[in-house]
């Protein structure tokens, strides 16, 4: 494909970046809110997830995520319930795991999480105590730059 | 049922991702299952509380255009549970016999992963999942199905 000449050739540039959900949950508080937005500079591709809490008593924290922008897709959707459970996401450990006890979870289709989008997370404390979480979406900033600024930095 | 197991991509992944995924050699930069690109990411679950010796069923509504690509799940009791895994759409078992959960899946670091991806292809896609508590207490089990929604294979 060629590029018009009124338009100068753009690559992408991969920069290392992590997006970081960090919340202080309240104990059995259900459904507790938090917004992730994808910084505004530049589209964020995510590749691995990996979480912290401070208690996994009772299964510890059920996270719920939804991407808001187009129709609220969810990312984490419930089963029919042949009990009266309530629909509240997935158990934290079985999302993922600390990255020094070697679990992250890899996003095996890596996702393009788009500039300035919001990503809604839901907490559901199960522990009965306060609960410290975090998610920490591991990826790449994409980082258009023209292909003349590119080559002039390689050489 | 044949025809459409062997038209299924093959996993890129195979012979790298056994069982211990980040154990194994994930080169970042490269370039993703082939023919998924574009896809999101979905997790599926369902929760069970099952009393002790027990078994529940429960259905899990997938999104259409789904593929499977791991599965997780968890008990909390030591002693763990039995699953078997049924597409009702297609009506074929993705486990042949009712495995343990220990031999099948894990938490998330620990996730099963396919050997090969597996599409399904029909509208409004779901699962029945039989769980059998293997504890003689009350457990409370979570399983999960994770793959991608739409990029499919070309």
């Amino acid at each position: 494909m060629t590029t018009p000449a009124s338009q100068p050739a753009q690559k992408i540039v991969k920069i290392p970046r992590t997006l970081i959900v960090d919340i202080a949950l309240t104990a059995s508080g259900a459904l507790q809110p938090y917004s992730l937005q994808v910084p505004s500079d530049m589209d964020f591709e995510w590749w691995w997830l990996a979480a912290f809490r401070t208690s996994n008593a009772n299964g510890g924290v059920k996270v719920l995520i939804a991407e808001t922008g187009v129709g609220n897709r969810n990312f984490i959707i419930a089963g029919s319930p042949q009990q009266t459970l309530a629909f509240q996401g997935i158990l934290i450990d079985n999302l993922a795991g600390l990255v020094s006890s070697n679990a992250a979870f890899p996003i095996a289709v890596p996702y393009v999480m788009p500039a300035s989008r919001i990503y809604q997370h839901q907490f559901t404390e199960l522990s009965g105590a306060p609960n410290t979480v975090q998610l920490a979406y591991h990826g790449f900033g994409l980082l258009a730059v023209s292909a003349d600024a590119s080559s002039s930095q390689a050489s | 049922m044949g025809i459409r197991l062997l038209g299924t991509a093959q996993n890129p992944y195979v012979g790298m991702l056994p069982r211990f995924p980040q154990k194994a050699c994930f080169i970042h930069g490269q370039s993703s299952i082939p023919g998924f690109e574009g896809g999101s990411p979905a997790w599926c679950y369902a929760d069970y509380t099952i009393a002790g010796s027990d078994t529940l069923d429960n259905t899990i509504p997938l999104p259409n255009g789904f593929t499977l690509l791991a599965l997780l799940g968890s008990s909390s009791q030591a002693a763990g549970f039995k699953v078997q895994i049924y597409d009702t759409d297609d009506q074929v078992n993705l486990l042949f016999l009712p495995g343990l959960n220990g031999a099948v899946m894990a938490t998330g670091g620990g996730a099963l992963w396919l050997r090969h991806p597996f599409p399904f292809v029909q509208d409004e896609p779901q699962c029945l999942v039989r769980v059998a508590n293997l504890a003689t207490v009350q457990a409370f089990v979570q399983i999960v199905l994770f793959g991608v929604v739409g990029g499919a294979p070309e």
